[in-house]
């Protein structure tokens, strides 16, 4: 019986057994998190096959109790998730508090996926932000610390106004179910709804890396060891920017969605242009990543208008999540020495920029047909401009690292290489497209 | 709608003088013990609006734990504003 | 000049909460129809979840106090996630705090001040025990009663200065705490159908063996919060020797 509720529980109740079984903690939390990763591929596999599953929490029906609402979409995302933490935990080295902050992590991103109640993904946010600034400062130097406190203020001050924007639907609506709201929220006072939008868009998009609100990332991302780097990129980012996709849905107004366009390209802007002129390795990859998360809520705003969003949104996800998350992961050492790393480097950046035969090719392709179709030629135009800046810095990176560089660190270069070739059979599946098809039905 | 007293003034004036003396003040230990007081008359407002569950949990741990978290970290780091 | 922009802000700030929660229009649930369907069990639901709460929550969970109800009951997944959420803050700061050498020499308390935390210490543990387990019952429940048994063990900190939590004791706790907690949903979902579900006899509201599960999960809180809340209080001033 494969029941979602137990992606969240069985990890949670691990991570409270962690303290009592220091010493094979690393065995024990990998094994945990394997076991989650198959958990999500049943879970795949069941939704795909029955359609959406929602599994009640306490007994008690929707409006009145919390439930869990798993689609296509959010398992997929759950599956990621999960498979990613697996393999970027073999290159753990820390004590038992780290894994155990690593495993609340992964759970809060799982969590925020799968729930189906705006309080509860408020309390998962809490949950992974709070393991993340930990996380962050867990290399324990300067600027680690200083990654840390810039991520916690802005975290803390955008939790807080998620909760209000929380509160003021609950007081206009009586309602926390996400079903519910979006049935209702026709009846709310206008002003209210965006005063609520705009207070939850504020709050999410701290965490998704959008473009007013992204002070934190790159002291973050350059202060984080390498594999911490790597969780941030598949880890929180993926699951706020779905959670974006879920509130886009709720309050589906054409302004919000043009709001949300709009917030996406200008993220896509800055994030590329600061990559382009920026010369340290790992603030080009942590302002890549923002460039990508504009990329992503691009497609999230057209969900209304094109049945493409939702398969490029999944496409430049998955190659996201792989391929940043392993050249994060191979960026502890300088260049790319061995073959190991040769490939990764290679192969993450291909999918980064979007060349054929990898998943990021797919998502772009998506992106642009959808586009094509509304005929938002200026959107268009946005997209290639910020690929062609995209492929001449990464361009730069690649003639920097192919060369001559320290002997490569076998323990982080294979687990890269395991979850770039993700993006790579991604792409060759593009049997995928119909898998990703009838997804987020709210 | 409930009634401001003249009590419920009071309270209303204290909690945003002591929050914006908190604000104001160089000396941190006087920023924690302000925002301690504030969120102390803040509970005794929760008890007033009849929440006598949140009112217990604000004066325990807002007046109480946070504030000695705070001073036990000012002690490791330095007690003035620059 | 930022002295004028900041209070510009905080009155805008201000203003635009003022005017959201100001007016609050009372839905008119009965008039309305709405079509939305409950995936769940297919029927339409048209209910006021705040309505609910007051009207059943006795019959549903049989406790007394509805605050309680709903923290551990309805919404019980909630308050796991709350929980943990305190445990990763517990797990994050002894994680990063180190000992340092050379912290700044503390004064003795006066005996007045020892021997008085020392009289009053069982008092407040008892008060916070009290307000943990009568948690369905009267108002309060397992996070202020924690807070309570942790703010008796932050006197002993302060009065004592070479007063320290005994660090293994405190995380077994901890775990065991969180255990319980965690274990005692999923045998919900082994007994009952659902995480969570309340699988034991309700019994006569008002007594303290009632309300099932309540009184189990909220004395796990308890322990939990006063647990974590004292080690946090403790990790920090483990530095001042």
């Amino acid at each position: 019986m494969v029941t979602p509720v137990l992606m969240i529980a069985i990890p949670l109740l691990a991570a409270f057994l962690m303290p009592l079984i220091k010493k094979a903690h690393r065995y024990f939390t990998f094994s945990i998190l394997l076991l989650n990763a198959i958990l999500s591929v049943l879970l795949f596999a069941k939704v795909y096959n029955d359609g959406a599953i929602y599994e009640t929490i306490a007994g008690f029906s929707p409006p009145v109790g919390i439930y869990l609402a798993v689609d296509n979409l959010s398992a997929l995302l759950a599956l990621i998730i999960n498979l990613f933490a697996t393999i970027n935990f073999v290159t753990s080295k820390k004590d038992f508090k780290f894994s155990m902050l690593y495993l609340l992590g992964v759970t809060g991103a799982t969590g925020i996926v799968l729930t189906g109640d705006i309080f509860n993904m408020f309390v998962f946010f809490e949950i992974t932000a709070v393991a993340s600034y930990a996380l962050v400062a867990s290399k324990k130097d300067e600027k680690a610390v200083e990654g840390s406190i810039k991520y916690m203020i802005l975290g803390s001050v955008g939790s807080s106004f998620m909760l209000i924007g929380i509160a003021i639907i609950y007081s206009q609506l009586k309602s926390l179910n996400l079903y519910d709201i979006a049935a209702r929220i026709s009846s709310m006072d206008p002003k209210m709804m965006w005063l609520s939008f705009s207070f939850l868009l504020t709050g999410i998009g701290v965490e998704a890396e959008l473009f007013p609100l992204n002070g934190w990332v790159p002291d973050a991302y350059e202060g984080a060891s390498s594999n911490i780097a790597s969780f941030l990129s598949f880890g929180p980012s993926k699951a706020s920017i779905y959670a974006i996709a879920r509130l886009l849905i709720i309050f589906s107004m054409s302004r919000t969605y043009e709001l949300a366009l709009y917030v996406g390209i200008a993220t896509l802007l800055i994030g590329e242009v600061a990559a382009f002129m920026q010369k340290n390795e790992k603030r080009m990859l942590a302002y890549s990543s923002i460039g990508q998360m504009g990329l992503i809520l691009i497609a999230f705003s057209l969900i209304k208008d094109t049945s493409y969003a939702i398969p490029a949104a999944f496409f430049i996800i998955v190659s996201h999540a792989s391929a940043k998350s392993s050249l994060f992961l191979i960026s502890g050492k300088k260049g790319f020495g061995g073959i190991t790393s040769k490939y990764v480097g290679l192969a993450g950046v291909l999918s980064l920029i979007g060349m054929p035969p990898m998943a990021g090719f797919w998502g772009k392709w998506y992106l642009l047909m959808g586009i094509a179709d509304e005929k938002m030629w200026a959107v268009a135009a946005v997209i290639i401009f910020s690929a062609v800046i995209e492929a001449i810095y990464f361009a730069r990176y690649l003639h920097k690292n192919l060369g001559e560089g320290e002997s490569e660190d076998l323990g982080y270069s294979i687990p890269a290489a395991v979850m770039v070739s993700v993006s790579i059979v991604m792409g060759i599946l593009p049997l995928i497209y119909n898998m990703a098809g009838g997804v987020l039905n709210a | 709608m409930i009634e401001l007293t003249i009590i419920s003034w009071i309270m209303a004036f204290l909690v945003i003088g002591a929050a914006i003396y908190a604000i104001e003040t160089k000396d941190l230990i006087s920023a924690a013990i302000a925002a301690g007081v504030a969120s102390l008359v803040v509970s005794i407002m929760f008890l007033v609006l009849q929440a006598p569950d949140v009112a217990i949990t604000e004066a325990s741990i807002g007046a109480g734990l946070t504030m000695a978290i705070f001073v036990y970290a000012i002690g490791r780091t330095g007690r003035w504003e620059e | 000049m930022r002295k004028v922009v900041a209070i510009i802000l905080a009155s805008a700030f201000f203003a635009v909460l003022l005017v959201s929660f100001s007016n609050i229009q009372q839905a008119d649930y009965g008039e309305k129809e709405y079509y939305y369907q409950n995936p769940i069990n297919g029927s339409y639901a048209n209910e006021s979840v705040p309505s609910h709460y007051i009207s059943n929550t006795k019959n549903e969970t049989g406790a007394v106090n509805a605050v309680t109800a709903i923290v551990v009951e309805y919404r019980g997944f909630d308050t796991l996630g709350e929980v943990t959420v305190l445990f990763t803050a517990a797990t994050g700061v002894s994680f990063l705090l180190y000992k340092t050498r050379g912290g700044k020499k503390r004064t003795e308390a006066n005996l007045i001040l020892k021997e008085g935390s020392k009289l009053v210490l069982p008092f407040i543990l008892l008060t916070g025990a009290y307000i943990f387990i009568h948690g369905h019952l009267t108002p309060g429940g397992g996070f202020p009663g924690g807070a309570v048994i942790a703010s008796g063990f932050l006197l002993m900190m302060l009065s004592y200065p070479k007063f320290f939590m005994k660090e293994r004791a405190v995380s077994v706790t901890e775990s065991m705490a969180g255990i319980t907690f965690a274990f005692i949903g999923l045998l919900g979902l082994v007994f009952a159908s659902s995480f969570l579900q309340n699988f034991l006899p309700l019994g006569d509201a008002g007594y303290i063996l009632s309300a099932g599960i309540i009184p189990i999960i909220y004395i796990a809180i308890g322990f939990k919060v006063g647990s974590e809340l004292s080690s946090i209080a403790d990790k920090l001033k483990e530095v001042q020797k």
